[in-house]
Formats: structure tokens, sequence, C-alpha cells
């Protein structure tokens, strides 16, 4: 057991290295200087007391966006470069198992995810206290820390796109489809209510299919984590499933 | 040579059967997790409502995001003094945000304030009487905005009495709804005092001294903000003003 949760860290380590090798570095500091960027020019409106609201939600929808995009490019891309350049073939002949391969790419990227999230929360606080809103620093870092439920659920979605689906392009298609449809979940429940028939079988299934984002705004902490938890654990198991199963 | 491979979107090879156990996976994990996602979230989408705002209700916590934009944008179209992009605006912004008290009332003010100012400002030279009308419309038109589906919400009554007294210029219509709003749940405290001393203004000092009387029981002694001691102070003032007078007390 020992041995193998070594070799899953291992694992974790070299696909984060690699990840980072992709100039991810740079997209976060971007993303950093966009939300401080936005702050400034947000200053230069009269919002009164809800200006530390906006600050919140620009950083909130800095976080959803750019959180979007990493695990859309750096998750497939992670998985397709791994093919392409026989690492992880390589790493299979030498005793890693393919679960195990799925589980290091999952952490990795939600590593990434993290490093985004913290990014955010440690701009937000500083636009904030710079701005003589400290006293709103609780309420709004724990909004931003809300955003990371829906990246982890499209971080294992772009996992899963990427065994499925094989090519990238197609995977950061399809993951960024994810990320749409998790905010528009309420709009497939709306039309599963509303059809009938065979349609309305299909949206069933794409309601059962898709998270429903709108939990992270409604439900309290420990719900929201756990629904989060859940869902990316079911998909993180059917990447995990299918990649056992497929050839290379 | 070798000959190009024709492009395929399947570009994995697997068994078909592998796809149908992960399908069913997917949609045995994603059932079980709609139960918790159904207790989590507010009610579903209903087909009832203003189009926009159902709209805005579908895109879940993007229309808050949108609201601010929207708001941004509202911004810089006042500082244009852009009457009609304003007002569209607005209407937008409060459909993505209907439950936003901020955006109500600064939209409210606008109404009231700025835009009868903006249409004097542009014609200068019109009658007296258009000036006011035109402040009169604003006013009515704010007041419509906040009240709309009001309740016993006493923050929005009490922005409808400050609109009332500053915009409408009606002193006796702000009374009224300063003493009404003073009697909702959750009403500042400085409601009631602001009714009473628009009474005393109109001359109606027994029915300031009645309210007074009234009132004062609800005050709790232990809040500042409540002025207990301010309230009983000009009770006294108003009894011996009457007594003076030789006026029933």
């Amino acid at each position: 057991m020992s041995a193998r949760l070594q070799r899953c860290w291992h694992l974790t380590q070299f696909l984060l290295a690699q990840a980072l090798h992709q100039r991810v570095g740079w997209l976060l500091a971007t993303v950093a200087l966009a939300v401080l960027a936005g702050a400034g020019a947000l200053r230069g409106f009269n919002l009164g007391t809800e200006e530390p609201r906006f600050f919140t939600q620009l950083a909130l929808l800095s976080l959803l966006l750019s959180g979007a995009f990493v695990a859309a490019f750096v998750g497939p891309a992670l998985f397709c470069e791994g093919l392409a350049t026989r690492t992880i073939p390589t790493l299979l002949m030498h005793g890693a198992r393919r679960s195990e391969v799925v589980i290091g790419l999952l952490i990795a990227l939600w590593t990434l995810l993290g490093w985004l999230v913290l990014l955010h929360a440690g701009t937000l606080a500083g636009v904030l206290i710079a701005y003589g809103h400290a006293p709103e620093l609780a309420p709004a870092l724990r909004a931003v820390a809300s955003g990371f439920g829906p990246l982890l659920i499209v971080g294992a979605g772009s996992i899963l796109a990427a065994m499925l689906l094989g090519r990238a392009v197609l995977s950061t298609a399809a993951t960024l489809a994810l990320a749409c449809a998790g905010q528009l979940a309420p709009v497939i429940a709306f039309a599963q209510v509303r059809s009938s028939g065979v349609a309305q079988m299909g949206w069933t299934a794409l309601e059962w299919l898709v998270p429903n984002f709108a939990v992270f705004e409604t439900a309290s902490p420990w719900a929201a984590a756990t629904y989060a938890v859940s869902y990316a654990s079911l998909y993180g198991c059917a990447a995990a499933f299918f990649f056992a199963r497929r050839e290379l | 040579m070798v000959a190009p491979q024709p492009f395929s979107l399947r570009a994995v090879n697997f068994e078909r059967s592998t796809l149908v156990w992960v399908l069913g996976l997917l949609l045995a994990g994603g059932m079980a997790l709609n139960r918790m996602e159904r207790a989590l979230t507010s009610a579903p989408l209903t087909e009832t409502g203003d189009g926009l705002e159902a709209f805005f209700a579908a895109t879940g916590g993007a229309s808050t995001l949108a609201a601010d934009w929207l708001w941004i944008r509202t911004n810089l179209a006042w500082e244009n003094r852009d009457e009609a992009g304003v007002r569209a605006l607005l209407r937008l912004t409060l459909a993505a945000a209907p439950q936003s008290a901020y955006f109500r009332f600064n939209a409210a003010r606008m109404l009231a304030y700025d835009m009868p100012l903006w249409r004097i400002a542009r014609n200068p030279d019109a009658p007296r009487a258009v000036h006011d009308a035109w402040r009169l419309g604003g006013a009515d038109e704010a007041i419509g905005l906040v009240l709309e589906n009001a309740g016993d919400d006493a923050g929005r009554w009490l922005e409808a009495a400050n609109l009332t007294l500053y915009a409408r210029r009606d002193r006796m219509a702000a009374g009224e709804l300063f003493g009404f709003t003073a009697m909702l749940p959750g009403a500042p405290w400085h409601a009631g005092r602001i009714h009473a001393q628009l009474l005393v203004e109109q001359g109606r000092e027994a029915e300031a001294l009645a309210w007074l009387r009234h009132w004062l029981p609800r005050l709790p002694e232990n809040d500042p903000a409540a002025q207990r001691q301010l309230v009983i102070g000009r009770l006294a003032a108003l009894e011996f003003e009457l007594w003076s007078r030789g006026e029933p007390l």
C-alpha cells in the first residue's frame, strides 16, 4: 500500500512539473495582474458600500474563467502529451498502474487549481486591505473559496474527457462545454420538466451527468464540499475505469 | 512512404461494452447526486415571472456577475447623461438581480433626482410647471420601482418615504410613509422620530404627541440608536407647548 502511495506521490510530482513546464506560472501571474487591474478600474466608479462585493465578484469571475481554461487546456494536454511523448506508456511499463496515472493526473490538476484559488484569495485580500475594506475580508475569502468546488468538478471532467475522447482539442472543447453546462444547469432542469417522451429521458440523463453549480451559492460550505468531492470522484472513477480498459 | 491516416473523431480504441459501463456508472452516480442537488438548491425555474428575470434566473450564479457588469455599464451611461441608455440598463440590472436593495435604491435615486435635472438642464427655458411635472413624474416612477413587491420590507418603505420627502417634496405623504415604516418589523428607529417631526412641521402637534405616546413603549432602553431619552424629551416639550396653548393633553 505504501509503495502504491509513494508511486502516486512521485507521479503527481512528475505531472505537476510537466504542467508547470507548459508555462502555467505565466498564466497564473497574468490572471493575478488582471484582477489587480480590474479592481483598479472598478475603483473609478462610485460603488459605495458595494465596492467590496464588486471586488469579490471580479475575483470570483476571474477564478472561474481562468480555472475552467486551466482545467480545459492543462488536463487534456498532460494526458495527450504524456501519450505522444511516450511518457505515460513508459511509466506503465515500469510498474505504475493505470489507476495511479489517473490519480496522479487528477491530483496534479487539482493542485494547480488550488494554487489558482490561493492566488485569487491572496490578490483579493491585498486589494481589499489596500482599499480600506479589511472588515469585509472573511466573507470575501469564503466566496472565493467556494469557487474551488466547480473547479474540482471541471478538473475531473477534463481528465475524463481526455480519457474518452483521446484528442486534446476535443477534450478541451468538452471540458469548456461542461463548465458552461454546469452554470446553465437550471435550464437543463427546466427543459427536463417541460419536455416529454424520449426528449424528457434525454434531458433527465443530461441533468444527471452535468453538475449544478448553483449548489455552491445556496448550500452550506460542508454540503457544497461534499457535493463537489462526490461529483469529482464520480468523474475520476469513470476516468480510471475507462483508462483501465482502453488501448493506449 | 506511409499514407496519412484518415481523420476520425474516434481516436481511442475500446470495446463498446466499456463505454456502456462508463455511461451506466456516470448515470447511476449522477442520479444519486441529483437527489442531493435538489435538496441543496433553491426552487427550480418556473414559467411564471418576467421574461427577463426568468432568463437571468436560468443563468444561475452568472446572473450576479451579469448584474454587476450591467451596473457598471449603467454608471458609464449615467456619466454621459444618456437617459434612454440608463433606463434600459437599469431594467436589465434589476432583472438580473431583483433582490439587490443597492441596485434598486440607486436606480430609484437616478430616476427621481438625476433624470429630471438632466431634462431641466437640457431645457432650461421650459415653463416651471413643466419642470415640476418632470420632477413629480421621476419621483413617482422611482417610488413605484422601490415599492414593487415590497411587502413589509422596512428598507424599501423607508426609501419610498425619503423619495416622497426629498424628490416629490410632499411632506404630508412622506410623514404618513415614515409612520407606516416605523411600525414595520426591523424598521430603523429614526423613521418614527421623522414621522413625529413632520407632523409638528404641519402644525399637527396633538397628533405628534399621540404618536410619540403610542410609539415610546416600543423603544428599547438599551439600544442607543433608539434614542429613547431624546424621544422622551420631545414628548415633554410637546406636552408643555400644548399645555401652554391651553390645548387638551
